[in-house]
This record gives structure tokens, sequence and C-alpha cells, in this order.
């Protein structure tokens, strides 16, 4: 039994892993600049200060890796029942948990720290931020007993759970996302995200190669450009990127969910992905509060859906607390919906949105930026660009109809349900016993035609359904009411 | 599998049966004096610039009066915002009502409140009002704030929910 109430060191090999997360760090910042500078090794006389410049980083780089490894320990304050972690090289820092606080323990591996045999230990409390209880290299056997140590301690845990956690990490998995799927998956998910990411990347070398290339290199750019400015590149381009996109989103989807399994644990789910680094995280049904299906329709097709879970978390950091599912079949979901709610959500009641509700969304989605983009267009007056309010609406306009469409609240005692969105259509699902404040809200011209809209709060973020049968909307509202405050049901 | 069959079950407590208590009369003047301090400093630095930028002078009527009709519409809702904000309590749950052009009601059942807050302003601490701020484990926005609460009620509410909190969770 090793004893977690004396201080701790990491592995004294994690050296290599501070050292790499440093460089790492700093090629993240700067790899733009790194870039460059190669790519100018070559030219000028720059050579002897790029290499001394590179020793002296190497240099400072192991020393302080050496040194944060020195200054980083971690102990169990049993009198304080705390979890302790003291960092820092030039700034030291004491990071204290409380032990009733901890709400999970990650054991996960990169690529690096699987080579040289440690783990990452990642301990995930309730109602703050950040990563603060972050072990960077710890042995394996080390990682399960001061996780099994912490579970223990922690109260928000039964005793039942807490061994179940240390003593089946492997259990049977009963997902299991083929590369097929993923494939699927990369293929028909996420372009905007993707565009947005290509984006950023080429705007990030942009930016660094504008302080480098001098004006006379800048013309000859401009003439490049002069030369295939015709509607022909413009195809080729708009194809390219389609290209580019597509392979991104596929390479981007294998590497993160690459081997994603989900597996039982008596009453929590293990999921395991990642190619180069493992990741690995504990989902408990009871910390679950929103979870979203979501289908579009190459996906409805293929028999794919992802499947989003939000749990309760801190509001900082809401990223963190959204797990994703990228690929499972109707049968796996459903399997994964019994799991988590013991049975299908079922609605006893289905309400449409009220035609006001294309009306308002043509007039804040369409007519409003379409007079807007029209004057502007008007007042530039360039080549081509006449077509961009056209292109706008022919965009727009079938969006804001499937939207229309799809749009749905389904309402149960048990269950809200809200299904929203043009191409990719989710569906959240919110449990009333996660209910932390209802808000019911309806425009005051609207009384008549008894439409309003409704927004639930939960600790996993907020959902809404715009105008729709609000008597309905009410009397669900009366009877979760009812069930909250009779029963005294827990939302965590 | 659509449904509509109708509902005749009424044997849940309906909120919008409930009476709303508004705020203070006398609070109004909180909330004037609240949104004319905020509006004057942009018509002080609008004057400072008139008076120290000639190039700014001859356009300086048309800004000048864009700005007061902004203003005069910002004080008028404010004021119809104070006559529609109203609150309630019921055995088990907080109510809140706001909007202008909408009715909003906001409901936090007792066993969901994390903790109660009192909060003064500048301006309402001086003439004895209180802000009652009621938290929620809620991500984003689900936290209720009712403004203009006379201090000794503030306490009395403040007390309340914690001995309800207290109870609700025994």
């Amino acid at each position: 039994m090793i004893d977690f109430t004396r201080p701790q060191r990491q592995s004294p090999i994690g050296v290599i892993v501070m050292f790499l997360d440093t460089a790492k760090d700093i090629i993240k910042n700067l790899w733009a600049f790194i870039l460059i500078v190669f790519l100018r090794y070559n030219q000028g006389n720059y050579k002897i200060y790029i290499v001394g410049g590179l020793v002296s980083l190497l240099v400072l780089l192991i020393v302080g890796a050496y040194l944060r490894y020195r200054n980083f320990t971690f102990f169990i304050d049993d009198e304080n029942e705390e979890f302790v972690i003291n960092h820092g090289t030039l700034s030291k820092t004491k990071t204290a948990i409380r032990l009733e606080k901890i709400q999970q323990v990650n054991i996960s591996q990169s690529l690096v720290q699987r080579l040289i045999g440690v783990f990452s230990l990642e301990i995930d409390t309730a109602g703050s931020n950040d990563k603060e209880g972050v072990i960077r290299a710890i042995s394996h056997p080390l990682a399960l007993a001061l996780k099994s140590r912490l579970l223990e301690e922690s109260k928000n845990i039964s005793a039942g759970e807490a061994i179940d956690q240390t003593v089946a990490e492997v259990g049977k998995s009963f997902i299991t996302i083929s590369t097929w799927s993923l494939i699927k998956t990369g293929l028909t998910s996420n372009y905007l995200r993707t565009v947005a990411l290509i984006f950023a990347f080429f705007f990030t070398i942009y930016e660094n190669v504008q302080g480098f290339i001098n004006e006379e290199e800048e013309q000859n750019i401009g003439n490049y450009v002069n030369v295939g400015s015709t509607l022909q590149t413009l195809a080729v381009v708009v194809i390219l990127g389609f290209i580019i996109v597509m392979v991104v989103n596929l390479a981007r989807t294998i590497l993160q969910y690459y081997n994603f399994s989900i597996s039982r644990q008596q009453r929590s789910l293990l999921l395991k992905f990642g190619l180069f680094t493992t990741k690995s995280t504990i989902v408990r049904p009871s910390r679950v509060q929103i979870l979203t299906v979501v289908q579009n329709f190459l996906q409805r097709k293929t028999d794919l859906t992802r499947i989003r879970i939000s749990q309760a978390g801190a509001e900082h950091d809401v990223h963190k607390q959204l797990l994703e599912i990228p690929g499972c079949s109707k049968a796996e979901k459903d399997a994964l919906l019994n799991l988590l709610y013991d049975s299908l959500p079922e609605a006893e009641m289905e309400i449409r949105p009220n035609y006001r509700k294309l009306i308002q969304s043509t007039v804040l989605f369409l007519i409003v930026p379409l007079s807007i983009i029209i004057g502007l267009v008007n007042w530039i007056s360039l080549p081509y660009l006449e077509y961009v309010p056209w292109i706008y609406t022919a965009l727009v306009a079938p969006m804001l109809l499937f939207s229309y469409r799809n749009s749905r609240l389904f309402l149960s005692d048990r269950f809200v349900m809200v299904r929203s969105g043009a191409w990719d259509v989710s569906l959240e699902i919110v449990e009333t016993s996660r209910i932390q404040a209802v808000e019911v809200s309806q425009l005051l011209w609207h009384r008549a035609a008894d439409v309003g809209s409704l927004t639930l709060y939960t600790a996993g973020g907020a959902i809404t359904f715009w105008l729709g049968n609000f008597s309905a909307m009410r009397h669900y509202v009366d009877r979760w009411l009812y069930k909250i405050e009779s029963s005294n049901a827990n939302w965590m | 599998m659509f449904t509509n069959s109708q509902i005749e079950d009424t044997s849940f407590p309906r909120f919008e049966e409930v009476t709303f208590t508004d705020l203070p009369g006398k609070y109004l003047k909180v909330v004037v004096l609240d949104v004319a301090l905020i509006l004057l400093i942009p018509t002080v630095g609008l004057l400072a610039v008139n008076y120290f930028v000639d190039d700014f002078r001859p356009y300086f009527l048309t800004v000048f009066l864009i700005w007061i009709a902004i203003a005069v519409y910002a004080m008028i809702i404010s004021i119809i915002g104070f006559y529609r904000k109203g609150y309630a309590f019921r055995e088990h749950d907080v109510l809140y009502r706001t909007g202008v052009f909408a009715h909003i009601v906001r409901v936090i059942p007792f066993n969901r409140i994390q903790h109660v807050a009192l909060h003064e302003g500048p301006i309402s601490r001086f003439f004895g009002y209180a802000r009652i701020k009621i938290y929620t484990a809620g991500a984003g926005a689900g936290d209720i704030s009712i403004p203009g609460i006379p201090k000794e009620t503030a306490q009395q509410i403040k007390q309340l929910l914690s001995g309800k909190i207290q109870t609700e969770l025994e």
C-alpha cells in the first residue's frame, strides 16, 4: 500500500513528458514563426543566430522540465480532507481540492506517455473550472491506487461504484464504433467547424508571412492572383476547397475517435477513444443533463447517429463537460438510451411551432440581412457582387423552411425533447428531474393566439422551444414543478 | 404519433394563477436615477467633444438629437420594465415576472436553489433597497435577481429561503 498522505513525486522518466509538453506549447504558439525561420534559413546570415537560439532553447527546456519534475508533488491531506498538489518553478502554486468535491478521476495516455510507459491522471471537480488537478506522469499501479483512494474518500460516490471503477478498469464493451462508421461520420459531419479550422490555419500563416514578405514579393503574388481571376478558377477553388474540407474532416474524426468503445461498469459508462492519444472518461448516468441525438440527411440514409452528452459542470467550461459519441447505429443508440434512462424517452404530446415562427425567422434572417446586403452591394458596386443577394437567399431560404419543418417539442412527465435544425437535425433530451429553473415567455401580442416559448435550465446548459402552444407548455410546467417539488428528485 | 387529446387535468397547482407582488412604487425613483446616471456619462462626453473638437460642431445637433432619442427610449423602457416586474413565493418555489414586450415568468423550485445573495447598488443602498439574487446550479442564466426589495424585507426573504433550502435538504 502506497502512503499517499506523504508528498509523492511523479515518475522520474516523466521528465521527458514535461520536456515534450513545454516544447509542444512553444511549437503550438509559434509554429508559423518557426516554419518561416526555417524557410529563411539559407537566406542571409541568420544561420549562426538560429542554431545558437535553438541550442539555448533546448538547454532551457531541459532544465525547465527537470525543475518542473522536482517541484511537482502531490499528497492527500487526511486532516483537511483535501488532495494537495504543489507545483511551479519560479512561482509556487498550491492547489487543494476538497475530496468531497471530486466528481471523477480520469486516467489517460498519450502517444509519448505510451512509449515511456506512464499515464496522466486528471481530477474532475464540480463547480470549479480548468484542469486544476492534473498529474502528467504516473505509473499505472500508482494511478489506479490513487484513483481508488480519491474516489473512496469522495462522498459523492457510493462505495460500490468506487470499487467498481478501479476493479473493472477493463469492462466488456457493448458499443464499439468501427473505423468504417468513423469514415462515414468524417465524410458527413462538421463541415462548418472544419471550414473554420482551415480558415484559421491559413489566416495564421498569412498573418505571419505578412511580416516577412517585402513589398516586391507581394506584387508578384498580386500578379498571380490577377492572371486567374475568372469564374473557372473560382470553380476549381471551390471544388478543391471541398476536397480539402472532406480530407481534413476525415483525418480529424479518425485521429480523435479511433477505436471508440463504450463499456458498462455497473451503473457507469466507460468511454475510450483516440488514435495517438487514448482518452478514457467515465459517464455516470446521474450526471447526464442534456443528451443530444444528431443526424443529417446523409446519416439518416446510412443509419448513423451522433450523440452528444452534456454533463453537470462548471459554467465556464461547458465544453469540457461535452462528450461526443461520433457514430453509432440506431440499435446502439437505443441501447445507450436504455442504459442511461432505463427506458427509451417517450412523449405524450407533440407540439409543432406556430406559423408565426416561420414569419419571425424570415424577417430576422432573410429580410433584414437582405436589405443590408442589397444596400451594401449598391454602395460598393463591384462586378459579380450583384449575385450576392441571390446566393444568400438561395442558401438561407431553404434552411429556414427546413428548420421550421423540423422544429418540434415533445412533452411528457419524465422527458422534454426539442428537435431543431435544418441540415443537422438534433433532438435534445432532458429528463425533467434535471430542471434547475423554468422560464415561460409570451410576447404581449401573442396572448390571443395562445403562442409562447419555453426554456428549461439544467446544470449542463439550457434548451428552448420557440412559439408553440402556450397552454400545453404551461400545463406541463405545472406538472414538472409538482414532480420536482413533491419528490425531491435529485438532479445529480 | 401525433396526439392532441384535451387536457382536463386541473389537479396540479397552476403557476399562472399566482398573484405577483409588484416592486414598491417608491423604488421607481431609484430605477430612474440609476438609468439617468448611466445615460449622463455619454451625454457629458458628447458635450465635451462638442466643446473641444471644432470639426465636430456641424454634426453635433444631429448626433445629439439621435442620442437624446435613444436616451428617452431607454428611460421609457426601464420605467415600463419597472412596472412589469413582480415576484411571488409559493410553498415550494419562487416566481419572478419580467419583460417589456413579452410576459416572462421564471420559476425556481426551492430544492434547486444553491444559495441566495443580497446585493446593494450605491443608489439603492442610499434609499434602503436591496436586490435578492437566487442562484441555481444551472449553467448560464438560470438564476433570478429581484431588485427593489426594502432592506429588512430582503433580509427576511433571505432567511426564509435559507430556511427553505435547509428543510428541503432534510
